[in-house]
């Protein structure tokens, strides 16, 4: 019986019921598409350092971090290779040789870091396919072709079609030195990258230095990202103990910091938000319950426990926040999978970061069924602790009191 | 009293002096004004051993110039020092290259020793205070601590030196902390020509993980009595020598 | 009129006091969390201005044509004496800083980084940009004999060395010559700007001098001025002046500062209207609520000849009086968070490796300006007017004899 009362009151007085639910219906709405935006912008972000050139995973030799040298090196690329090779989690990955050389042109000489990739396999593992801005990109049967970072290139004033000496070391130590000719330039907007890094064909690269089937790291990509840490952490346990596999987040943990101190901030503007949106929806519940007042001293009258009067009330404003947190959480999650799928393209937006290491040119949402489940239940229990006040104080309120009100 | 004082000061001054000749008259000796050597150099790491063998002409510590002569893939490759400047040439490419700064500590030639370790004009009676620590004739040790202002990494070298033939025996080097971070020992001691020295040096770097790396250096000839032309001390001797 | 609608107003705001309070309470609790996260953010971006400002380009510097894309000791700002004279006389200059600086490779016996030596004076940049303020450990001095650095705190925990440590640096001389220079760390700046942390060191400007073999010359020379609008037309005064160099303002040299400060300042906003949006529904269902239930008392004023506008008044009046309250309690409150939080600050040491790549401390300090409790004067009044409109709109529909004999609207 309380149920239909309930339910016939909120139908009574619509202004009021429809204004508390649209209140609360926006307030979800508002925080769901809120809190994606804000993942959304640092998966984004993440994605981008991490897809540039370092990965959502590696495998190297234990201690390879803290000292990148020829003792470090994976001596057995081709065990590794095979050993990955079964792994179904696995999308792609391809082996890395990393060295410190020096590149020179005419009178000028600069350390860089070299890298040999095998360019078929980066195109699905890293962007420096395309963040090509000249040239164009190495191809598998490369030779002495030379992918040059764009501030590196300035720095050397080189440009396509020069002949750049790479002078390094082996590993047998013996003097590395080659002819290679600039064949694409690129700019993946990280300044530090793009002035110190240089690519090579691994396969020619592994003549120079003597690195046939040696490798610095494999890099590492599965068929689902998020399955990242799940799968990174399964194959720590199938490596050979003298290897580690690595996170984007071990590789990365300044840039995840930054994030984090990031949503805190997020999620303090958040809760003033909430905050403003608590009171408004306990001012209409508030104003809703007043205003019938000798309804519910008539009720009281008629032999309704206060208890009773609680529940029914409680029971109205349920029913409302619910039905509309509800269908908030269905348009919130609705919006938040639209804009996860369709990102909201801003034209110079890349242009405007590219130069400072922010590679973005749109902004899309990040779109997780568990992160929507708990905000949406979070709202619902906001909203609902927000009549606790009104219905407390109508109930000190005596019969006589009530029925008095106007 | 006073008088044992000043007896104590004077042993110290004397044995400081007397430190510092003979840091002096051991560089005059190992360096000579002219030195045309051919070495064999054996590089030991973790990936093997590897032998390099060399050909170098110099006049004092300014000037100096190497060749490579094995293996067959770096045979030719040319390196002059002049001052504290330094090239290289690379047949296989056909180019000269400054070796800049930030390759400076950089390994040379794979070896133990770094570019740096080949340029620069480091001398010990130069940037060091020599401090004679126990004379047990022939053998002298001396402590050498970095003068205030030498541009030098060491936090102190202790060596052990042969008085009688000027040759040093053993350098222990020192990092700031006062830990012990290479060590070179010296044996074969010969004659050659008007000199004295040995012919066999070891470097061993006491670093955890290069412990197993050694760079032994073998001088097969030595000769310190002839001058040496200035030609090879030219940026055209890169090239003109290579070959 | 005004006093009694007045009266009035304050009056029936009080009868319903607890509906009264919510608003007032909503109004100064929103607006206090506003008023801090407004003050944090600006702190957070302030404070990366002004330390990249003090440890490094001031609001201008001066450099020799092409150095800034060539970093090359050939482009170098000569005949500094001359140059001061000249910049002695620019009234606008409040101080600057001469420095000499060249790239190399810094190395101790284990380790080796490249590396920016830089060539100063402690008093200069001490004046300049309150350098000994940055101070980490240590002491800001060069030692009697000039013998010691300061070091990028970031730099000396990569090289694994602390106060004492003995460093040598080597680099190309204006010569070409590779040089090495050796010292000792005497301090450790930790400035929170990238560049100086995580690889500067810092010498006296007479031993940079001589290891570059460049006497009475600079790589940068960094201007502070007296008032932060005169930077624009001092750039031109100075560009015209000194022909051969390059002039530019900080936020030339620093873009990213000028864009995090628009993108704060939007934020900020958006924040406001989002929460005054809401904020001033809540006002509006007070209103409603206490418009309909006097409406026969609003019949009976007219009936007795009270006019609309009176009416109309005494309801802004109410809105407004509430949104005043609210308004008082926030900016209190909120004015009491900002003086803690720009004192006493927040410690984020947990993140303190995330702060560090915006360039900031682990404790965060707040700014505070008169103009946030202007702005939001403005955003209260702004809501209590607009929240008040649709129930104005009401009362103007209002048929005075039906209310009274009790058929409503």
């Amino acid at each position: 019986m309380l149920y239909s009362l309930a339910l016939k009151n909120i139908l009574a007085s619509k202004g009021r019921s429809i204004t508390t639910f649209l209140l609360s219906l926006f307030t979800t709405v508002l925080f769901i598409v809120y809190v994606a935006f804000m993942d959304g912008s640092h998966v984004q972000i993440i994605q981008n350092s991490v897809e540039i050139y370092t990965g959502y995973g590696h495998i190297n030799v234990k201690g390879y971090e803290e000292a990148k040298d020829y003792d470090h090196l994976i001596e057995d690329a081709a065990s590794i290779e095979t050993l990955l090779g079964k792994e179904s989690s696995l999308a792609y990955f391809s082996p890395r040789f990393e060295t410190y050389a020096l590149l020179s042109n005419k009178e000028i000489s600069i350390g860089s870091m070299i890298g040999g990739i095998i360019p078929s396999k980066e195109k699905n593992l890293s962007r420096l396919q395309s963040a090509l801005i000249k040239g164009t990109y190495l191809d598998d049967n490369d030779t002495n072709a030379v992918y040059l970072g764009s501030d590196l290139a300035k720095r050397l004033k080189a440009d396509l079609g020069d002949k750049i000496a790479l002078i390094g070391s082996s590993l047998d130590n013996a003097t590395a030195a080659d002819l290679f000719t600039v064949k694409g330039i690129f700019k993946t907007g990280l300044f530090e990258f793009d002035s110190n890094s240089a690519f090579v064909n691994k396969t020619y690269l592994d003549t120079l230095m003597m690195s046939q089937n040696k490798a610095s790291y494999f890099i590492l990509r599965f068929h689902h990202d998020k399955d990242t840490f799940k799968e990174i952490a399964s194959l720590n346990q199938k490596l050979p103990r003298e290897y580690e596999a690595l996170s984007w987040k071990d590789l990365l943990s300044a840039l995840v910091q930054a994030m984090e101190v990031d949503s805190l901030f997020g999620y303090l503007s958040i809760s003033i938000f909430f905050l403003v949106i608590f009171f408004v929806i306990m001012i209409f519940g508030y104003v809703n319950i007043y205003t019938r007042t000798k309804q519910i001293g008539l009720l009281r009258a008629l032999g309704f426990t206060p208890g009773a009067i609680k529940k029914l009330l409680f029971g109205e404003h349920l029913i409302l926040i619910a039905s509309s947190v509800l269908i908030g959480a269905l348009i919130g999650s609705a919006v938040s999978y639209y804009f996860h799928i369709h990102p909201i393209l801003i034209p110079g937006l890349a242009d405007m970061y590219k130069d400072y290491g922010v590679v973005i040119d749109s902004i899309a949402t990040d779109f997780n069924p568990l992160t929507i489940g708990w905000d949406t239940l979070a709202i619902l229990l906001l909203n609902s602790l927000s009549i606790g006040y009104p219905i407390r104080q109508i109930n000190k309120l005596s019969v006589t009191e009530t029925m008095r009100y106007v | 009293m006073k008088y044992l004082f000043v007896w104590l000061i004077s042993i110290v001054f004397v044995f400081a002096d007397e430190a510092d000749d003979i840091v002096k008259a051991v560089e005059k000796n190992l360096r000579g004004d002219y030195m045309y050597a051919q070495m064999r150099m054996i590089v030991t790491s973790k990936r093997g051993q590897r032998t390099v063998k060399v050909e170098s002409w110099s006049q004092g510590d300014k000037k100096s110039f190497i060749k490579i002569l094995y293996p067959k893939q770096d045979m030719g490759i040319t390196f002059l020092k002049l001052d504290t400047q330094m090239w290289q040439y690379l047949p296989k490419i056909e180019r000269i290259i400054k070796i800049p700064p930030s390759m400076m500590l950089q390994s040379w030639m794979g070896s133990d020793f770094t570019n740096d370790d080949m340029v620069k004009e480091s001398s010990m009676s130069k940037d060091y205070d020599a401090r004679l620590l126990l004379k047990k004739m022939p053998i002298v040790t001396i402590e050498l601590i970095p003068k205030p202002n030498a541009a030098v990494v060491w936090g102190k070298i202790v060596t052990d030196i042969d008085i009688s033939r000027k040759v040093p025996l053993k350098e222990v080097y020192y990092d700031d902390q006062m830990q012990e971070v290479r060590i070179m020992t010296f044996s074969d001691i010969r004659q050659a020509g008007s000199h004295i020295l040995p012919m066999k040096m070891e470097l061993q770097p006491l670093d955890p993980d290069k412990k197993q790396n050694r760079t032994q250096v073998f001088f097969e000839k030595v000769n310190y009595d002839n001058p040496i032309d200035p030609a090879y001390f030219t940026k055209q001797a890169l090239k003109r020598f290579s070959n | 009129m005004f006093k009694t609608a007045f009266q009035l107003a304050y009056k029936s705001l009080f009868r319903r006091a607890t509906r009264t309070s919510m608003v007032v309470l909503m109004i100064a609790l929103s607006l206090s969390g506003l008023l801090l996260l407004q003050g944090l953010y600006d702190g957070m971006v302030t404070h990366m201005i002004n330390t990249t400002l003090r440890s490094d380009c001031g609001e201008i510097s001066l450099y020799a044509k092409n150095y800034r894309l060539e970093q090359d000791l050939k482009y170098h700002i000569d005949d500094i004496p001359q140059l001061q004279k000249s910049l002695d006389q620019i009234k606008e200059i409040d101080t600057y800083a001469i420095r000499l600086s060249q790239q190399g490779l810094i190395a101790t016996a284990h380790k080796s980084f490249q590396a920016t030596l830089k060539g100063i004076s402690l008093e200069q940049e001490k004046t300049f940009g309150q350098l000994d303020r940055f101070l980490f450990q240590g002491v800001f001095d060069f030692g009697k004999k000039d013998e010691n650095a300061l070091i990028g705190e970031i730099l000396a925990k990569n090289l694994k060395v602390g106060l004492g440590s003995r460093l040598v640096f080597s680099a190309q001389d204006a010569n070409g010559e590779i040089n090495a220079i050796s010292f000792r760390i005497g301090g450790i700046l930790k400035t929170g700007n990238p560049l100086i942390d995580e690889e500067t060191v810092l010498i006296p400007m007479k031993k940079m001098s001589n290891f570059l073999s460049l006497p009475d010359s600079a790589t940068q020379i960094a201007l502070r001025v007296y008032d932060p609008s005169s930077v624009k037309p001092l750039q031109k005064i100075l560009q015209n002046r000194l022909k051969d160099l390059e002039v530019y303002r900080w936020d030339e040299l620093y873009p990213l500062l000028i864009q995090m400060r628009q993108m704060m300042d939007l934020f900020n906003l958006i924040s406001y209207i989002i929460v005054f949006i809401v904020a001033a529904l809540g006002i509006f269902g007070v209103i409603l609520v206490s418009i309909l239930e006097r409406m026969r008392e609003f019949s009976v004023m007219l009936a007795i000849g009270a006019s609309h506008t009176q009416i109309r008044l005494q309801v802004i009046l109410e809105a407004f009086i509430m949104a005043l309250f609210g308004y008082t309690l926030g900016s209190l409150l909120g004015w009491f968070f900002l003086i803690y939080t720009a004192s006493i600050g927040i410690d984020l040491g947990y993140f303190e490796a995330g702060l560090q790549s915006f360039g900031l401390g682990s404790v965060l300090f707040a700014d505070i300006h008169g103009y946030y409790f202007l702005e939001a004067f403005g955003a209260v009044v702004t809501a209590s007017l607009l929240s008040s409109l649709w129930p104005l709109y009401l009362l103007k529909k209002i048929d005075p004899i039906r209310i009274i004999q009790g058929k409503m609207l």
